[in-house]
């Protein structure tokens, strides 16, 4: 492995497959919060309140199957290819979001939401004013681990013909060519922590700094 | 203005009620305090009344209309709720913490503004200073009094109030409580008032309303309370010390002594002498031209300092205002080892003084009323 091996490899393989991957990761991790968020939202609420212990560690215990066989379960019944993909991802990406949903919402002071509550405040301004800007970091913590997360796995969805970056690194496996696998795993890594200064930056713009 | 009827409360899996069958009614303008041990209803019964909780039977009026019947975020929006842990929304500041039930209402923004200055000069914060501050950067006692000012951003009719003081140091307790009431004297709201600490009730309550496993025990004005005690429950509840926490009811200007005599600072040392002389006193109060209140000066410094200006002999005093109650007056005095206690306006002018001598009748007196409760009837 040269160093011109590596910049080869950069310049003509990287950049189609670079978006290839961020389009697996947004795709998937935006699915997922766009169910994940309502989902817990709902399962937060006053009725479901007594089963929350038990709906946690069904998360929890979830979140512990491993990633490959997530895909592995879903290639028979979805095919392979893109769409099957983007399923398996995003339904191991909703878990962390659930639960930190889950998380942030069931650990505010409740004092805080009676005198809300106490006011006259609709349900749904309660909701919307109070609950979720308090819980707010905890819930972007939770999308900033399932996009670390969902970039990793990302890397094993070329497994099932989806692209990305795992085709690069899968490639130089089958090849003997360490020069792709070493790119194709560092690129994979700066994504990974590029995404995650992002959220971590736009949580701070989103949350006021009242402490 | 508040009337509960036949208001029972029995929460789901429980076999007796929280609430059994409590009515009571709480006049306009009037401070009701509800008290009793921990588990008595007392917190129960006030969630009732803007429904935070649901009776299980049992009907309640506000202001003469059906309070069951009614939306219950309305009804809440009319009636300032101020709880223990004063609940302010940490991720909102002063002035959007008091402007929650005026947007609520869907008052305009100027008109909203002015109330928020208007309601933190009530209760003597700076608007300019306070109202972009969050939460967190305020002490316990501001908090205290922004959760107050919050809960009367509408100006409702009624407030109720769950142990309101609770959660501040002894000190800043009992000067919240007296701010509270001068601020009661202005605005004359209905308020029922939840606390487990019967001295506070008693301070506090225009009456007292004992609660005990969610019956109402007794109903009646503190003095009665006191001397009056329905059962033994109450006499238990209230405790032995009865005749000092009379001192809890009365207020300072009651037994306070007006025109006294003062020198000014503008005597000179020989025409204070005089006036000590003539007061038959061993010391007397300093006052300046504007009648504010400057110190004390003893006799006996004076003539053993006779080669320095008298002035440098004046000290200084604790003050106490007028509406404050004897207990503090009678606290301060011990705490200062002082047997006089001068009087002050809020301008710190000099109103008069109270003695230690003369709080000492006050509780000989109720010790006598005491005694006579206790003896045995004659059969």
């Amino acid at each position: 492995m040269t160093l011109q091996e590596i910049i080869d490899t950069l310049i003509n393989n990287a950049p189609s497959l670079i978006i290839e991957h961020l389009q697996l990761v947004f795709l998937s991790v935006g699915l997922a919060i766009l169910i994940a968020l309502p989902l817990g939202i709902l399962l937060s609420r006053e009725k479901f309140k007594p089963y929350l212990p038990t709906i946690i560690s069904f998360f929890n215990i979830a979140q512990g199957v491993p990633s490959l066989a997530v895909i592995a379960i879903f290639m028979p019944i979805l095919g392979i290819g893109f769409t099957s993909a983007v399923v398996a991802l995003t339904i191991y990406a909703l878990l962390p979001i659930i639960r930190n949903t889950l998380a942030g919402l069931g650990n505010l002071d409740q004092d805080i939401i009676e005198a809300a509550k106490g006011m006259g405040m609709p349900a749904g301004k309660v909701l919307l004013k109070i609950e979720l800007p308090l819980a707010l970091p905890v819930i972007i913590a939770g999308i900033q681990t399932a996009t670390v997360v969902t970039v990793g796995t990302a890397i094993l969805a070329d497994l099932i013909g989806a692209g990305g970056l795992g085709r690069m690194i899968f490639a130089g496996i089958s090849m003997f060519e360490p020069a792709r696998i070493l790119v194709g795993s560092l690129l994979s890594a700066i994504i990974a922590i590029s995404l995650d200064q992002a959220l971590k930056y736009i949580q701070t713009k989103l949350t006021v700094q009242f402490q | 203005m508040i009337q509960l009827n036949k208001i029972s409360k029995t929460y789901p899996g429980k076999s007796s009620p929280a609430v059994d069958n409590l009515s009571l009614e709480i006049d306009k303008g009037e401070i009701c305090v509800l008290v009793g041990p921990s588990g008595c209803g007392k917190t129960t019964t006030l969630k009732m009344i803007n429904r935070l909780i649901e009776p299980s039977s049992g009907k309640l009026f506000i202001n003469g209309k059906n309070a069951i019947n009614q939306n219950p975020n309305k009804l809440r929006q009319d009636i300032g709720y101020v709880i223990q842990d004063i609940g302010l929304f940490p991720h909102m500041t002063v002035a959007e913490n008091i402007a929650t039930v005026p947007k609520l209402k869907d008052w305009e923004q100027s008109k909203i503004d002015q109330r928020v200055d208007e309601l933190l000069n009530l209760i003597g914060l700076d608007p300019e200073n306070t109202k972009d501050n969050y939460p967190a950067q305020l002490s316990g006692g501001q908090k205290q009094r922004i959760g107050v000012a919050r809960a009367m951003a509408v100006d409702p009719p009624i407030m109720l109030m769950d142990e309101p003081f609770a959660a501040v140091d002894p000190i800043t307790r009992t000067q919240l409580q007296n701010e509270f009431l001068s601020l009661q004297k202005k605005i004359q709201k209905t308020i029922c008032f939840v606390t487990h600490d019967i001295d506070e009730a008693i301070k506090m309550g225009d009456k007292i309303a004992i609660l005990n496993q969610g019956k109402l025990v007794q109903y009646d004005t503190p003095e009665n309370i006191l001397f009056n005690p329905k059962n033994e429950f109450v006499e238990d509840f209230v405790g032995s010390d009865r005749s000092l926490k009379v001192l809890n009811l009365l207020k300072v200007n009651e037994i306070m002594k007006e025109n006294i005599p003062t020198a000014t600072t503008d005597s000179s040392a020989e025409e204070v002498l005089e006036k000590i002389n003539e007061s038959r006193q061993s010391y007397i109060l300093i006052i300046d031209k504007e009648e504010k209140l400057v110190g004390y000066v003893n006799k006996e410094r004076i003539k053993n300092n006779k080669d320095k200006n008298w002035k440098d002999n004046i000290k200084f005093s604790q003050v106490i205002s007028s509406d404050a109650s004897l207990i503090d007056a009678l606290t301060r005095l011990i705490q200062n080892n002082q047997s006089i206690l001068p009087v002050t306006s809020d301008e710190n002018n000099l109103i008069g003084i109270v003695r230690l001598e003369d709080i000492q009748d006050r509780i000989a007196d109720s010790y006598q009323a005491e005694a006579e409760l206790e003896e045995p009837e004659v059969v």
